[in-house]
């Protein structure tokens, strides 16, 4: 097993990657840009580097930064958590030049499966269905709307190089059609700097199910009993549960056997998981994401396993410690992305500082968070700040457990989803289990969201007195002989009040 | 009135009217709406179903659960910004704040053009989401405060309507 593992991301990931390292006794180096001096995944850390300025492309991005806190910490291995450099062909590539594991599936895997054009030809090679579309780049407008006219409309272009949602364009019929090619192509080029596009015909009301395989060596591996990412906003997952309320041990097994075959043809090693649409009772392969994902903590809830273990074990040549014989799942997990953004206005990005923060805690609650009361998330990377995972003996009993771990959930100084989670986890269909991929527009649920809750309205009540008081009229207070007070202190007094143990919170070490 | 309220160390940009049928608050952007009235050594507000007391000490403000540090700044009222015989009785200059810190990645507002309500003045990008800053009013565009590029923290003016 390695000796020194360097931990390649910031935020939730990173801490989690370190928990797991540290208790299988393994020294873990983290990486912090300028921006996140103060950044509580330090704290997670047996030792930690600065790598760059705030922006990701001079910091977490920065692939020969990274390997150079790499070598000057005598890191054996590199854990990329996911984004940033986590799907890097090449960064793994220079990884294994520099003499280091990249705790990932191989660069010729990774560079097949980044590459949407051509892991779609692989997977239809290995017999996975397919969605209905083209396994080539499109070269123009008008064999664009040749192809859609021969799959019929509604479309969805998508960018080759894309992921995370980003680049696909929807196109209902010919008309939108030149004008959703070219702004398709432009924000392909932007976020990917490749604008090269194909084409699958769109699929409505389908649900997102994707399949978590793990593969050692020679191929031998598992796959674990699938996980429905169905609720969705701008195609960026929010919920996630596993197992689907939509399927049953027939297609699961198939599923399961589908993904690990497909990923055994690329001769894939690691984590992986395999994502389908499921629709009209069938499923198609819609991508491959090479990296631990987001949600990977649901299939951990239920399965007991430790993915993170699992991928240390691959990568340093120990070994899988499940087989597909032994791998047992019980019971129902449901996860809620705790994003820094406000559902009341759109979604709209709220960093800033977190004066107060309060997660639940309990039997069958998992809460893997990267921020804490005084931490501050900053605008330059993306905002997830914590995962409320939940599980329960049946779905109705997580549902349960997750609308009473959401309303315990507290947050303060910024805006966070937990408002919109509040309204979804009360919604029929969501109860029901009826999901699907635009299930949020469809039924509206954000403009369902009528208050962020008891503590808002204090706040409301207290504005309105101010402004009936005539307070405004004498302007600002300003403080001139005080220092503001601290988050700290804001925190510590509210705890006070509320009855706590501690006027202080413990102080955490930087 | 507008204002910004910090309290307990966490900062909102208020919106406040006062109207025949009662008091409106907008609380970055979430609306309640209820009455006011001045009792003995104090106010109390109702927003929900019942009367709540809040008094206003210093930089204090206690409530039925305990005392809240507050802070004051950015007051705008808009009374006096439209008290010109000069200019239409409803014209007034209307400041737009970034609601959040970011990187300026577009300006679509130009002096002098006359925008809609809802038409997009810049593109702002944070936590990888490009964030469109609509105009809150129709109105002319009086000033622009930035240029693409440029890094904006909260709260700060990108841009001046006059609003009608």
């Amino acid at each position: 097993m390695f000796r020194r593992l360097l931990i390649a991301n910031r935020g939730e990931i990173a801490i989690r990657v370190a928990r797991t390292a540290r208790a299988m006794g393994i020294h873990c180096i983290g990486v912090y840009s300028e921006a996140d001096r103060t950044a509580l995944h330090r704290t997670a850390m047996d030792e930690s580097v600065e790598i760059g300025g705030p922006l990701p492309a001079q910091s977490y991005l920065n692939a020969s930064a990274m390997l150079r806190a790499a070598t000057e910490t005598r890191a054996d291995a590199i854990h990329p958590g996911y984004g940033f450099l986590s799907e890097k062909a090449d960064f793994a590539m220079r990884c294994a030049e520099a003499g280091i594991v990249f705790v990932g599936p191989p660069p010729g895997a990774i560079a097949v499966t980044g590459d949407k054009v051509s892991a779609r030809r692989a997977m239809a090679e290995a017999g996975v269905p397919v969605t209905e579309g083209v396994d080539r780049v499109l070269g123009s407008v008008d064999e664009a709307r040749e192809v859609a006219a021969e799959i019929g409309y509604p479309v969805l272009f998508k960018a080759t190089a894309g992921g995370g949602g980003i680049g696909m364009s929807r196109v209902d019929g010919p008309e939108g059609l030149a004008e959703s090619f070219e702004a398709a192509q432009s924000v392909a080029r932007a976020n990917f700097g490749n604008p090269d596009l194909f084409l699958e015909k769109y699929l409505q009301q389908a649900r997102h199910v994707e399949v978590q395989v793990l593969l050692g060596d020679r191929g031998v591996g598992v796959g674990f009993v699938e996980r429905e990412c169905s609720v969705q906003r701008r195609h960026q997952k929010l919920v996630e549960e596993t197992p689907s309320p939509a399927i049953g041990t027939a297609v699961r097994k198939r599923l399961r056997e589908v993904a690990v075959r497909g990923l055994q043809s690329l001769g894939y090693r690691n984590a992986g998981t395999v994502e389908f649409l499921f629709h009209d009772g069938r499923f198609t392969f819609n991508e491959v994401n090479a990296r631990l994902q987001v949600e990977h903590p649901i299939t951990e809830m239920v399965t007991g396993v430790d993915l993170v273990r699992q991928q240390l074990r691959v990568a340093s040549g120990d070994g899988i410690e499940v087989s597909q014989n032994e791998m047992r799942w019980k019971g129902h997990a449901i996860e809620c992305r705790i994003n820094a953004e406000d559902p009341l206005r759109n979604f709209l990005p709220s960093p800033g500082s977190v004066v107060d923060f309060r997660a639940p805690a309990g039997a069958q609650i998992r809460v893997d968070a990267g921020v804490a009361a005084g931490s501050t998330v900053p605008a330059f990377y993306d905002p997830l700040i914590a995962k409320l995972v939940v599980g329960g003996s049946s779905r109705d009993t997580a549902v349960r457990r997750m609308l009473q771990s959401v309303d315990a959930f507290e947050v303060r100084g910024i805006h966070t989803t937990l408002p919109f989670h509040r309204v979804l986890l009360s919604d029929r269909d969501f109860v029901k289990g009826n999901l699907w991929t635009t299930m949020v527009d469809d039924l509206r649920l954000v403009g369902r969201i009528r208050s962020r809750g008891p503590w808002e309205q204090q706040i409301a009540e207290i504005a309105a007195a101010v402004a009936a008081s005539g307070r405004l009229k004498s302007g600002p207070t300003v403080d001139l002989m005080r220092p503001k007070a601290s988050a700290w202190s804001a925190a510590g007094r509210r705890q006070l009040l509320a009855g706590g143990d501690h006027a202080v919170p413990p102080r955490r070490r930087w | 009135m507008r204002f910004r309220l910090v309290v307990d160390g966490e900062p909102r940009r208020v919106e406040v009217e006062q109207g025949p049928e009662g008091i409106v608050i907008r609380v970055d952007g979430a609306e309640y709406r209820g009455k006011v009235r001045h009792v003995d050594g104090g106010i109390e507000v109702r927003l929900g179903p019942k009367w709540r007391r809040v008094g206003l000490v210093g930089r204090t403000a206690v409530t039925d659960d305990g005392t809240h540090e507050i802070e004051i700044s950015e007051i705008e009222d808009e009374a006096s910004h439209s008290g010109s015989k000069a200019r239409s009785r409803s014209a007034r200059a209307l400041p737009i704040h970034a609601p959040m810190p970011g990187r300026v990645v577009r300006v679509e507002a130009r002096v002098g053009i006359q925008v809609k309500r809802g038409d997009t003045l810049l593109v702002l990008e944070a936590m990888k989401m490009q964030n469109e800053i609509p105009a809150p009013h129709d109105g002319i565009v009086k000033q622009v405060r930035v240029v693409e590029g440029d890094s904006v923290i909260v709260d700060q003016i990108v841009a001046v309507l006059e609003a009608h």
